[in-house]
């Protein structure tokens, strides 16, 4: 495994890889905490159709999903599981997106589930150390 | 320091400064809110245009959306894509006298009532 601290055997791609996923960890981490602390802000982005779906309250909805983004984006922060976690956020990012639609936010959202996808898609074994 | 334990280390930094950055950021927001700077506001605003209840209420739309506050009439239009907790909470207030809405949401934050004191465009007609 290559380590990061190993700066003369540490190619472009790995930091490439290190900088894409402490950068998604952090997007997730930030973005989980706030939906935890200030969950009242949040509570007019939960479409209907999830409150129908869940039957849980709007509030509810977005603690679990911040629990979620905290407890995924811990996992790419450490570097565990990261091409599953990588997948799972990206879907999840992807029906935030089409929920939105085509709006600023909605193509920001877009742009950062590719990036997610990309890092589950190119992140490896072999890259395990970035 | 093997790959494993420099991957643990940044990622606690991370997770902890994201944390504690969220949670001091709101401590900040909780801080400046001061609930009695909401109504002085519409107080002050005498030689502002008077704007009808009924005139307000034909501006219920999102390319035409215009809101009470607190006495104050605002022009909410091209904040609507910008609004942070997203459209729809500024959508559900076009037309409508949205102050008790918007002091359970936001309270008295000072931030919030300065952004919002840019789009004021008149006060309500008594």
């Amino acid at each position: 495994m290559q380590n990061i601290f190993n700066f003369r055997n540490t190619t472009r791609h790995d930091w490439g890889l290190l900088a894409l996923r402490l950068g998604l960890a952090a997007l997730y981490l930030w973005f989980g905490f706030s939906q935890l602390f200030d969950s009242v802000n949040w509570v007019s982005w939960v479409p209907e159709w999830a409150v129908n779906l869940l039957h849980i309250s709007p509030a509810m909805i977005v603690f679990l999903n911040g629990m979620l983004e905290v407890t995924l984006g811990s996992l790419l922060a450490l570097g565990f599981f990261v091409r599953p976690t990588a997948l799972v956020l990206a879907a999840h990012l992807a029906i935030i997106t089409l929920d939105i639609g085509f709006t600023a936010i909605g193509v920001r959202d877009f742009a950062l589930t590719m990036a997610t996808l990309a890092l589950a898609l190119i992140y490896s074994e072999k890259a395990k150390g970035t | 320091m093997n790959n494993g334990t420099s991957n643990i280390i940044i990622g606690i930094i991370l997770i902890v400064g994201i944390g504690g950055t969220v949670l001091a950021e709101k401590h900040e927001l909780l801080e400046e809110s001061q609930p009695a700077t909401i109504l002085p506001d519409a107080t002050v605003a005498d030689t502002a245009d008077s704007i009808t209840v009924a005139e307000v209420a034909t501006h219920n739309s999102i390319s035409d959306c215009w809101a009470i506050i607190n006495g104050n009439v605002y022009d909410l239009t091209s904040w609507i894509p910008n609004h942070p907790g997203g459209p729809q909470a500024i959508l559900q207030l076009c037309g409508t006298d949205g102050s008790a809405k918007f002091n359970d949401q936001h309270g008295g934050s000072s931030k919030v009532l300065s952004v919002l004191a840019g789009f004021k465009i008149g006060i309500v007609a008594q």
